[in-house]
């Protein structure tokens, strides 16, 4: 019979007038020899002729006899019931026994109010039944609260709800069973009482018993697909017992209980308008009931299309544990909360702006999982233009909306798959992200997404990776170019790699060159540092060194651009060689591209003598000399030294660090000028085991202001006060010396 | 057979993922975990707030391959997780007295 009927509530009610038919006749039989008043009852959902293939079964024995004496009439009945499997609840109590513990624990209660008598005095039965229901309407107003106290764990939305105790599920119609028993006096097994008593209309009782029908139908596939008592539909299980429907069922049984509750108003027609729209999520999470009964009854159809769809849409995957509708949902709720466990949201929050484009994005940016397969981020756009347009925000946030919603995987899953101590992955999503404003609205998103994916979603180690990509990220939209870096060096690097001839040598240098460096370069500076970098040798080797000169882009001012194996104190060797070859260095840039360094020096003449070619012949000599160590370049600068005026000013030295970038330490030296300055401290931050990343230096009457941007050895800001404390000490030392 | 044990960055995984494979190792176990070496965490700064990282996310691969081509194995996860910058990570190994396929009862390398 399990395998051939049609699952639903029909079937369940066969199922359970067979085993009425088994129980009656063996409990016949058990009790023939007893001749007090006794009976057996069904209770629960059997009670109420809901039987499911693997459900245990309770029943009831209601006897005037004391109990030693019934005891082998009841080992009677329940042996063979036990002996075929069947799982049996049972109590034997007397009528004045059934009626007390009626009266003091809900759980009696509520089995007792869809009892049905399953053999033995009728009379008796129906009396102690009735009682029990007549005792509960006396003291309705206790029973109804311990009813609504009753806790309803989960979500209709769900994509693996629970059957029987989620909200929605059987015993969400079971309450609405038995306010109808309480409130009419009498047992009950449906709840079209409560439409005599106007609790409810037709239509919402006919909700109900539609949906008993599609949970039980679901309900019974399940266990018979497992071979047990199971009402978690599991996400391996939805394929094969099909869940058409099963979220609407769960809806309409909610948001009926909700209306008897009175936690939802039952009839609530009005569209909502954006201000309703915002207030509600305002309240955080505790808005999630009204929220979603609202966008599954198509409140919301007017603000975001097609929501009430999407709130029945399941989408499963990377963890989500809800429909597309409701993780939505949930994920703009948890935005009023987030700073409060989360003081890096918080932080971005406490930015001066508008939140609304961040909710409109978290409302909407799972919209394009309408359609399946990848891509749903891009489709989403429309759906959050839609909803900000619906409630008036101006265009700038609109388009900061569309943004969030079409990046809202970005910084999750380049934290998880990109080395985010690569400058080109953090240049390409500063260019994606555009902003630091959006950037804190991104990482609040994707924060609020995962937390409402699941709880494995976002766990201390996935924030940990988050956070250190928005730190970094932060840090380089600091400055104001940062973002168009990306795009450029994209714009350059496409025109570099057209001008070669195919299969140059020079390609795969050009693919190494970072975006930091391509940005700020035309492609044919580009073409002529590639050959630089192309000729390098071996350390060691004649090749280890190539130089290139250019005119400047101011009179009289050369670009000098130093190729050669990378190690530490390169840029103060450098520096110090072109101060031997009398050159001032006005600005310098510093490259790793693979394992080879790439310095460009903007330099001019440090006296009035004309820079001629002699000049780089002796810089080239020199340089190779000192890479080769065979220069000692302290001494010789001191001696140059001697050459010239001993001070022009004096002015004391003042080394300042701000360290407020996550990227890079940037340190301020003032000092009067001298020979060799620039190489005196380059050598000390060489010294401190520090990288020098980029040099500004210059010279105003008589006064050096060079400003140094520092990386440890592991790429990151130094920031150890103590460190920089010592560096500083160093530096105001050696540049106080004449 | 040898147990390799492997500390990487995240990033790091597919990488190392496949060049296993292309050695013909069909099955690892990877863990996401915290810790800290020399690196001793670090600290982040946003929009002028520091916030100390003690523990760094890592993630953390086991497998057991044969005595025979555990060394390549040991090769292929230094040279797929290596970035050259701190914070690489670490593989260690270590012997491995047995191994049991539950579904079919095979025993030693048989159940890798």
């Amino acid at each position: 019979m399990v395998g051939s009927s049609v699952p639903g509530t029909v079937a369940a009610r066969e199922l359970s007038d067979v085993t009425d038919r088994a129980v009656s006749a063996l409990a016949e039989a058990a009790f023939a020899e007893c001749e007090e008043k006794w009976a057996v009852i069904a209770l629960g959902a059997y009670g109420a002729n809901r039987l499911l293939p693997y459900s245990d079964i309770d029943l009831l024995v209601l006897a005037e006899t004391p109990s030693q004496k019934l005891k082998p009439y009841v080992e009677g009945l329940l042996y063979p019931l036990w002996d075929t499997g069947i799982d049996v609840g049972h109590q034997v109590r007397s009528r004045a026994e059934h009626l007390k513990q009626s009266a003091a624990d809900i759980e009696i209660l509520t089995s007792s109010l869809t009892g049905r008598i399953l053999a033995g005095d009728r009379e008796y039965a129906t009396d102690a039944l009735g009682e029990v229901a007549r005792r509960a309407h006396r003291r309705r107003r206790h029973v109804l609260a311990s009813l609504a106290a009753r806790q309803r764990p989960g979500s209709p939305y769900l994509l693996e709800p629970d059957l029987k105790a989620g909200i929605g599920g059987q015993r969400d119609i079971d309450e609405l069973v038995w306010r109808a028993a309480v409130l009419g006096a009498a047992p009950s097994h449906d709840c079209t009482g409560l439409v005599e008593l106007g609790v409810l209309t037709h239509e919402q009782a006919a909700l109900v018993q539609g949906a008993q029908d599609h949970l039980t139908g679901t309900r019974w596939r399940v266990q018979t697909s497992l071979k047990r008592n199971s009402s978690r539909v599991t996400l391996d299980l939805a394929d094969e017992v099909g869940l058409d429907g099963l979220h609407e069922a769960l809806a309409d049984v909610a948001i009926v209980l909700d209306g008897v509750r009175g936690i939802l108003p039952t009839v609530d027609p009005d569209p909502w308008d954006g201000q309703r729209l915002f207030s509600a999520l305002a309240e955080g999470t505790r808005a999630l009931p009204t929220l979603e009964s609202a966008a599954f009854m198509g409140r919301l159809d007017a603000l975001i299309p097609g929501m009430s769809a999407l709130m029945v849409l399941r989408r499963p995957g990377l963890g989500h544990r809800y429909t597309v509708g409701a993780h939505m949902l949930r994920a703009a709720a948890l935005v009023a909360g987030i700073g409060a466990d989360d003081p890096i949201a918080a932080e971005a929050l406490r930015a001066p702006g508008d939140v609304r484009p961040l909710l409109v994005a978290a409302l909407t940016h799972d919209a394009g999982k309408e359609t399946a397969g990848p891509g749903h981020a891009e489709r989403g756009v429309p759906a959050a233009r839609a909803l900000a347009e619906a409630v008036g925000i101006d265009p700038r946030a609109t388009a900061m909306a569309e943004r969030l919603v079409r990046e809202h995987l970005l910084l999750a899953e380049t934290a998880a798959t990109s080395d985010t101590d690569d400058d080109d992955v953090i240049l390409s999503v500063a260019a994606r992200v555009g902003d630091a404003a959006t950037l804190g609205a991104l990482y609040i998103l994707t924060a609020v997404d995962s937390l409402a994916t699941g709880p494995g979603a976002w766990t201390r180690w996935h924030a940990a990776l988050v956070r250190d990509l928005l730190s970094t990220v932060d840090g380089a939209l600091a400055d104001p170019e940062a973002s168009k870096m990306a795009e450029r060096a994209n714009l350059v690097r496409a025109e570099v790699l057209e001008a070669l001839p195919a299969k140059s040598p020079l390609a795969p240098i050009i693919h190494a060159m970072p975006s930091r460096y391509l940005s700020g370069h035309t492609a044919s500076v580009v073409i002529a540092q590639a050959g630089l970098l192309a000729d390098v040798g071996a350390k060691g080797t004649d090749r280890a060194l190539a130089i290139g000169v250019a005119s400047g882009s101011v009179a009289g001012t050369y670009r000098v651009t130093v190729a050669t194996p990378d190690r530490p104190g390169l840029f103060a060797t450098v520096a110090g060689c072109l101060t031997l070859a009398g050159l001032d260095i006005m600005d310098a840039e510093l490259y790793t591209i693979g394992l080879t360094a790439l310095d460009r020096f903007v330099v001019g003449s440090a006296t009035d003598a004309s820079i001629e070619h002699h000049t780089w012949n002796r810089f080239e000599r020199e340089l190779r000399a000192a890479l080769n160590g065979n220069l000692a370049l302290e001494t010789r600068l001191a001696k140059r030294r001697l050459h010239y005026d001993r001070r022009t000013c004096s002015r004391p030295v003042r080394v300042e660090s701000d360290t407020r970038s996550a990227r890079v330490t940037t340190l301020h030296v003032t000092a009067p000028d001298r020979v060799g300055l620039l190489y005196d401290i380059a050598a000390e931050v060489s010294d401190a085991e520090i990288d020098i990343v980029r040099v500004r230096a210059l010279v105003k009457d008589g006064v050096a202001q060079d400003v140094f941007l520092l990386t440890d050895v592991d790429g990151q800001a130094p920031r150890d006060p103590g460190v920089l404390g010592h560096l500083a000490m160093r530096i105001r030392e050696r540049c106080s010396k004449a | 057979m040898k147990k390799i044990e492997a500390i990487i960055k995240p990033h790091r995984l597919d990488d190392v993922k496949e060049s296993l494979s292309a050695l013909g190792v069909t099955g690892m176990t990877a863990y996401e975990v915290k810790g800290f070496g020399r690196q001793k965490g670090h600290t982040e700064v946003y929009r002028g707030a520091e916030y100390t990282v003690n523990f760094v996310p890592k993630l953390k691969i086991e497998l057991v391959v044969d005595d025979d081509i555990a060394p390549k194995v040991e090769e292929a996860i230094v040279e797929a997780a290596r970035t050259e910058k701190i914070g690489d990570g670490k593989v260690f190994i270590y012997d491995c007295e047995s191994a049991v396929r539950i579904r079919t009862g095979e025993r030693g390398p048989d159940a890798l």
